[in-house]
């Protein structure tokens, strides 16, 4: 809606300043005008959006030095001064309205043709997979958890958490997003597509949940994890390996339990290498 | 003086052609240009980081390196010139997590400065190319690659030159005009030059250069204030080229306030004025190219700001009745057409950049009467410390930016 207003504004004034030009010159040139005006316009629409801008700017300035030339041989007066300085604004304004509505013209065309584009390449994908936020995390383990108990199937759970640094940053926890960002796409390659789920519970702190998974299914998918890290050259894949840690979901008989595990885990690093997990030196 | 003021006037105007040329050329250039095609081998890179004190910044710095897509090999050097901060701590904590990190602890030395701490780094580098960047920037992750394959493919290139964006543009007005500036002076000028004549000047930060060409060039001046021009001059002496690529941008923070803008302007004002000191005195900077970047240094901070002393002078007198002005120089259209000239130039940074919008607009509207006015201030400062510098012979001082 604010588009087509602004549109709509644009195109009166160009008609405004179309006809004001047109007054301003002798009826013998009013038609060479329109036809410049006209031609400026189909460039505009024809060239890309930096493109036409460009000529806009050429012209524009060329408009302007023309402008003092004339003055200065002619010796204009401050009247005549004046009189062309409101008269260099309209063409300019004029132009600019030109080039900002063909400008956003295109820009629609655009947008609708990407959108197009979009919707048939959604159709083609599956669910776009990624590292899920904290809470989508927890309501689909919550949901695991359930589907588990019911089938009697082991399950592991592996957090990575990277240690955070305070000193330097004004007192502020401060974790690389760079690391958390590699590990979680090692980690969305090492498990099963729509089947594990990968999320970062904390800002420091990510973990992967494995369905019918047992403790050797887990380390099948850490030594991929750790394979993957290797690959990406980056980062120590030894040190990140040395984060790790696994539960075992099946010891966990209700959804308080995990929940409270959670917690533990989505606080800081200092205290949770203190916590249970045991280290998977996993090669 | 019926003489000497339409002489001024078209000199004047003779100067705001060449940068309406410039802005065309610019738009042009960034309009027409693509990446230029990946390599087939990336050759070896090492990033000169200088750091001093930087612990506000250094690590949002060191993430941005770390998630720098290079498919070479690429070795990060942290060069910590003696801090006193958490700057050693931070670094080592990225060199802990990241190979291709490396904490360095420069031995103290005079001069002060990061001409002498880059001058440390490169001895330690042994890669093809050398990266510059600042300690606050944060390089997008495609921009060390886009410098390298433009650096490589570009016939009698040294290195290549990219984009430096303000990352704290919408903090105050301050910040605004900062950002507005860059993308005209330092971006699509840049381009202009480089599309008409072939010439590049390095910014300081986001920039590759041969190891060689370096070494051939005497390395940095650790003396020079504006070591990053200083070098292009002397790398242009030896007929290296430096294009520019607008597509390779990392991002800076800029001064929030105006006593550390005064600061940080003065010594590249100062470091400028050295440099058109040192042009005079060395014979190797008398050759074809290094005469184009001569004429541009000189058109900028001398004939320019000249010119803008007079024109403001002439227009306060005659406003004020002092001076009565004939009506043989059309003086209130040329200030219209200047004032109008400028504001295109702003316009066509925001267009090409995307950052047009109603508050950039009216941004650009006043400036010409704000802050390119302290262009002359920041001259006459710069000036008067540069002569007392020399007269009692001293070093000159490195007076780092204030981080935020």
């Amino acid at each position: 809606m604010k588009r087509s207003i602004g549109i709509a504004a644009l195109t009166l004034i160009q008609i405004a300043l179309t006809v004001w030009l047109v007054m301003q010159v002798p009826v013998s040139v009013a038609w060479l005008v329109l036809v410049a005006a006209a031609l400026l316009y189909g460039l505009f629409l024809y060239l890309s959006p930096l493109g036409s801008f460009t000529l806009l700017v050429a012209v524009i300035l060329l408009h302007a030095f023309f402008a003092v030339a004339q003055g200065w041989k002619l010796g204009w007066d401050i009247g005549t001064q004046s009189q062309s300085i409101v008269y260099q604004l309209g063409v300019l304004v004029l132009m600019a309205a030109s080039w900002a509505q063909a400008t956003e013209l295109r820009r629609w065309a655009r947008q609708y043709e990407e959108a197009q584009r979009q919707i048939a390449a959604l159709r083609k994908m599956d669910e776009a997979v990624s590292v899920l936020s904290a809470n989508e995390f927890k309501d689909r383990l919550k949901a695991i958890m359930v589907s588990l108990r019911r089938r009697n199937e082991p399950g592991m759970i592996v957090f990575v958490p990277v240690p955070s640094y305070v000193d330097g940053f004004g007192g502020q926890r401060y974790t690389p997003e760079t690391v958390l960002q590699v590990v979680g796409e090692a980690a969305l390659k090492s498990v099963r597509d729509q089947f594990d789920i990968v999320g970062r519970i904390s800002p420091s702190t990510i973990a992967i949940v494995l369905q019918r998974c047992d403790r050797e299914g887990a380390h099948r998918m850490l030594r991929r994890f750790h394979r993957l890290l290797h690959q990406q050259r980056r980062i120590r894949a030894d040190l990140v390996m040395s984060w790790v840690r696994l539960e075992d979901l099946f010891v966990f008989q209700d959804w308080s339990a995990v929940e409270a595990l959670l917690e533990e885990w989505s606080a800081d690093y200092d205290a949770s290498v203190q916590r249970r997990g045991v280290p998977e030196p996993c090669q | 003086m019926s003489v000497i003021l339409p002489v001024i006037a078209a000199l004047f105007w003779l100067l705001l052609l060449y940068y309406s040329v410039l802005c065309v050329a610019g738009l042009a250039f960034r309009s027409k240009t693509a990446p230029s095609p990946p390599l087939d081998e990336y050759p070896s890179v090492a990033i000169l980081i200088a750091a001093y004190n930087e612990e506000k910044v250094l690590a949002q710095t060191l993430d941005a390196m770390a998630r720098l897509k290079y498919d070479g090999p690429l070795t990060v050097y942290v060069l910590n010139d003696s801090s006193s901060d958490a700057t050693g701590d931070i670094a080592d904590y990225y060199a802990s997590m990241f190979p291709h990190i490396r904490h360095v602890k420069v031995p103290p030395g005079t001069p002060k400065g990061k001409g002498r701490v880059l001058n440390y780094g490169l001895t330690l580098a042994r890669e093809q190319y050398i990266a510059v960047y600042d300690a606050d920037n944060q390089p997008e992750p495609d921009a060390l690659r886009l410098l390298i394959e433009a650096a490589v493919q570009t016939p009698g290139a040294a290195g290549a030159v990219g984009y430096v964006k303000t990352l704290n543009a919408e903090k105050n007005g301050l910040t605004r005009m900062i950002a507005l500036e860059f993308a005209v002076f330092q971006l699509l000028m840049q381009c202009g030059r480089w599309y008409l004549f072939g010439l590049g000047t390095l910014t300081g930060t986001n920039l590759v250069v041969k190891r060689e060409a370096i070494v051939a060039a005497g390395g940095w001046d650790s003396s020079a204030l504006a070591e990053d021009a200083d070098l292009s001059i002397s790398l242009a002496a030896l007929g290296g080229k430096l294009p520019i690529v607008p597509q390779a941008r990392s991002w800076e923070q800029e001064p929030q306030t105006f006593a550390v803008w005064l600061r940080q302007r003065t010594r590249w004002m100062q470091g400028n004025l050295q440099l058109i000191g040192k042009m005079f005195e060395q014979p190797a900077w008398r050759e074809r190219h290094v005469v184009l970047h001569a004429v541009h240094i000189l058109s900028i901070y001398i004939v320019f700001a000249a010119v803008l002393f007079i024109s403001d002078a002439w227009f306060l007198l005659g406003v004020l009745g002092i001076v009565h002005t004939s009506y043989t120089v059309p003086l209130l259209l040329l200030w219209f057409e200047a004032w109008l000239i400028y504001v295109i130039q702003l316009l066509s940074a925001e267009v090409a950049d995307d950052m047009a919008s109603p508050v950039n607009l009216a941004v650009s509207f006043i400036m010409y009467v704000t802050y390119s006015q302290l262009w002359l201030f920041l001259l006459v400062r710069a000036a008067v410390l540069e002569y007392k510098r020399r007269r009692v012979n001293v070093e000159p001082v490195w007076d780092k930016t204030l981080r935020f």
